[in-house]
């Protein structure tokens, strides 16, 4: 599938993007949980590396809901940078 | 004049104790004590033996009482080569106390001005002060942040002759060099401060671009890959498991050398292959418990401190033969393990997962996002982004550092790497962001957020 999707794009772009992809990703992670309380603090890595699948998707659910959002309001703006570094065809 | 204080830094003539006639025989005194109590103890000794340390102690006496005569000399230049004559005579008597206390006054009088003498005199007999320092591990004493100190303050003054925006503008070690000629400076002065400068726990001067060094990131850095590399490339661990190997070594009639000396001769490669020496000093002093091993480790570094590049490498070969290994296990690219591959494999896969989506979005994205890319200001753009993206993590963990605690986010640090053993011993794999990004496959997949995701994403509409 990956090899497919992304084969347009050389392989420099492709590295960089998916560098940016992966500290988007990191940040948004770590700014979620420098606002945990300190109990799903002291969860977060034990269900990460001990608990059950369910266990792992109830405290993404409960901690991590705005996960989601976060990731496209990030990618958004990643788009409007990019749009003000080209300006004639966007 | 000026006389040496005991501790770190000077003192003026009159504030300080002076090292009388009275004050070495009481020196003496305490040493023969020492002696007798000694003695005393292993009543029977060596004939052989005995007759050397009486030499040594007449030895000692008769350069102590040089001292005394030089430290009456009034010109200080006089005094600095007689103290440095001296220095070099105390390799006989193997006192490291009194090359110390000598090495220090050398220093003093260097330290001293004098009418008739001339800088290029004074920065030679440095170098050779320094030089016989290094040889005879003079710096592994307590007082080694003083000498250094000294010696820089000292260098400081020389080097600020040199215009340091155009020495950062040399690309390489060559051009440095053929300016630092171009501009009359003494060669052999400014090497040995960068020298010295790289042995310092705080560097104040980088060994490749030669500017001068503000934060101990690079230091940190280097001992966080030191320590990674060790972890995996254990020397030890791929022969013990190698069969193939293990006979290879064998048919070929190769030494092996195992356990401690195995580390030794790690920490020798580290070295030779430009890890500095404090950088890798909080490593020796982790891995190695053995007082005898670390001096070891740090005598083969003595012995290739003056090394040149080349003969380094030769040095680095003849280390690795030991083990049997190629050179290509000791390079410090490390290859990618397959579990890496693997989660490099998954992280463009959920990235490709939401590209679906945005191509979905707008039948032209790919097109777009093509064009886009190829501009060069727009991978300007996306490399800056990278950094700035870095940076606000980077603040991020300094952030949380503050909130928990200086270990909190080496922690987190650590947590990530074993998340992402346990997930891919599991099979999950998914890096770091592990979870996280698992998180979002998962919830893409399997508990139906996929339509939202794919509803939620369809609005917002990302036109290029």
């Amino acid at each position: 599938m990956s090899d497919n999707s992304l084969n347009f794009l050389s392989s420099d772009s492709k590295n960089l993007l998916l560098k940016i992809y992966e500290a988007i990703i990191e940040k948004i992670t770590l700014k979620m949980y420098n606002n945990l309380d300190e109990e799903a603090k002291g969860s977060f890595f034990k269900i990460i590396l001990s608990g059950s699948e369910e266990e792992k998707i109830n405290f993404f659910q409960k901690y991590f809901s705005n996960f989601k959002p976060l990731l496209i309001k990030e990618i958004e703006k990643l788009v409007e940078e990019l749009k003000a570094s080209k300006k004639p065809s966007l | 004049m000026t006389y040496l204080k005991e501790e770190f830094g000077y003192f003026l003539e009159g504030e300080g104790k002076e090292l009388s006639k009275e004050s070495v025989k009481e020196e003496e005194k305490k040493e023969k004590t020492k002696e007798e109590k000694k003695k005393e103890k292993t009543k029977e000794k060596d004939p052989e033996k005995e007759k050397l340390e009486k030499e040594r102690k007449e030895k000692i006496k008769q350069l102590k009482e040089k001292s005394a005569l030089i430290q009456k000399k009034e010109d200080p230049k006089e005094r600095a080569i007689l103290y440095l004559k001296l220095l070099e005579e105390t390799k006989e008597i193997n006192n490291k106390k009194f090359s110390e206390e000598i090495l220090e006054k050398t220093l003093s009088a260097l330290k001293e001005e004098s009418k008739d003498w001339k800088k290029e005199e004074k920065i030679e007999l440095f170098s050779k002060t320094i030089d016989l320092a290094l040889k005879n591990k003079l710096f592994i004493i307590d007082k080694k942040t003083f000498v250094f100190e000294e010696i820089f303050s000292l260098w400081r003054k020389e080097i600020k002759n040199i215009d340091p925006t155009t020495l950062e503008k040399t690309k390489t070690i060559k051009e440095s060099k053929e300016l630092i000629a171009a501009n009359h400076f003494n060669q052999k002065a400014l090497e040995t401060a960068f020298f010295l400068s790289w042995n310092l726990k705080e560097p104040w001067i980088d060994k490749e671009s030669r500017k001068e060094i503000k934060e101990k990131r690079k230091e940190e850095i280097i001992i966080d890959f030191t320590k990674k590399w060790l972890e995996e490339n254990n020397p030890l661990k791929p022969i013990k498991e190698n069969k193939k190997l293990l006979e290879r070594i064998q048919k070929e009639n190769i030494s092996l050398i195992f356990e401690e000396e195995a580390y030794q001769n790690v920490f020798s490669l580290l070295y030779l292959k430009g890890i500095p020496y404090q950088n890798l000093e909080p490593l020796i002093n982790q891995t190695l418990k053995e007082k005898s091993l670390k001096e070891k480790v740090e005598n083969d570094f003595f012995n290739f401190m003056n090394l040149k590049k080349e003969e380094k490498e030769k040095e680095a070969q003849k280390v690795i033969q030991k083990f049997g290994l190629s050179l290509e296990k000791f390079t410090f690219e490390k290859e990618k393990k397959e579990e890496e591959k693997e989660l490099e494999k998954l992280t463009e896969e959920a990235f490709v997962q939401m590209f679906e989506i945005l191509k979905k979005s707008d039948p032209e994205f790919a097109l777009k996002l093509k064009n886009l890319l190829e501009n060069p200001e727009a991978k300007e753009k996306l490399q800056e982004i990278l950094n700035n993206q870095k940076k606000e993590i980077e603040n991020l963990y300094q952030s949380i550092s503050k909130k928990e605690g200086e270990e909190k986010p080496e922690e987190i640090k650590k947590q990530k790497e074993k998340v992402k053993e346990s997930l891919l011993k599991a099979g999950l794999s998914l890096s770091v962001l592990a979870f996280l990004m698992l998180s979002v496959i998962i919830l893409l997949k399997s508990i139906d957020w996929a339509n939202n995701m794919a509803k939620r994403l369809s609005q917002v509409k990302f036109k290029f």
